[in-house]
């Protein structure tokens, strides 16, 4: 399982303990989940993406993600052309 | 699992997996020179209750799982007493204050450690099993065949013991000892 836990927490200046207290978790706990050592139950996946405001699928995939900038430039760029 | 043991009141990093497989080892280290002192004391007879003792105080300074203190937060996820008392288990009156006041759900574990907890108990206690079927059979065995081999039956009267004893003390330590040899790496994270 992969995940965006870290780009998101860093992109929003969250810190492991201020994300962990906000969903009654561990700190390690939020390593771990960045680490991909741990896939989190439902209910802490649904606790993440309400904590960003994002869809699951926006924090959780099964495959690789794509760089964020990839993401945005690259679509950027098709548009162009 | 915290990454940090509180040992007189002086907070010690134990991030790295390393160092909690050292720790360990040298737990079970002291436990067995300890086994093997107390059997050539006395055949671990009456002094046996001794280790159990020795066993409990690990729980207690270091390994956690049943208090406030040692690096597993408590398994049965209570809150512990609030204020500061002497621990019991210190005689003569002396006051070593081994813990901190712990911070609000520091002694709660989440959904991981509780996970963790469940399959190191049932781990822990499948080997335990398993060792004591063993030596259960073997008795067996070796009441059958004390007619012939009048040395095995008494060989295994006097190792009953301390077999049941390690098993004791298996039994009260080695679910954390398992909790703090597999927790993977956690030197990385910071707290803030």
């Amino acid at each position: 399982m992969y995940n965006r836990i870290a780009v998101l927490r860093a992109e929003r200046g969250v810190s492991r303990q201020q994300l962990a207290d906000a969903l009654g978790i561990t700190y390690q706990t939020i390593g771990f989940l960045e680490r991909g050592d741990y896939g989190p139950s439902l209910k802490l996946a649904f606790g993440l993406s309400e904590f960003f405001g994002l869809p699951i699928e926006a924090i959780f995939s099964t495959r690789p993600f794509q760089p964020l900038s990839e993401q945005i430039y690259g679509s950027r760029n098709q548009e162009r052309h | 699992m915290r990454a940090e043991l509180m040992v007189l009141g002086r907070a010690v990093n134990l991030s790295r997996q390393g160092q909690r497989r050292r720790l360990v080892i040298g737990i079970y280290g002291v436990l067995a020179l300890t086994m093997v002192f107390l059997g050539w004391v006395d055949l671990w007879r009456p002094s046996g209750y001794y280790l159990v003792f020795l066993a409990v105080l690990m729980n207690h300074f270091l390994l956690g799982g049943y208090g406030r203190s040692g690096l597993v937060r408590p398994f049965d996820g209570k809150a512990p007493r609030q204020q500061n008392m002497a621990s019991p288990l210190i005689p003569l009156g002396i006051y070593l204050r081994l813990t901190c006041a712990l911070p609000e759900g520091d002694w709660r574990s989440d959904e991981r450690e509780t996970a963790l907890r469940d399959r190191v108990h049932y781990q822990a206690y499948q080997w335990i099993s398993a060792a004591l079927g063993a030596v259960w059979l073997l008795s067996g065995w070796a009441t059958a065949k004390s007619s012939s081999l009048p040395a095995l039956r008494s060989a295994a009267e006097m190792l009953l013991y301390p077999v049941v004893l390690a098993s004791v003390v298996l039994m009260l330590t080695l679910p954390q000892a398992m909790l703090l040899w597999n927790e993977p790496e956690m030197a990385e994270f910071e707290p803030e």
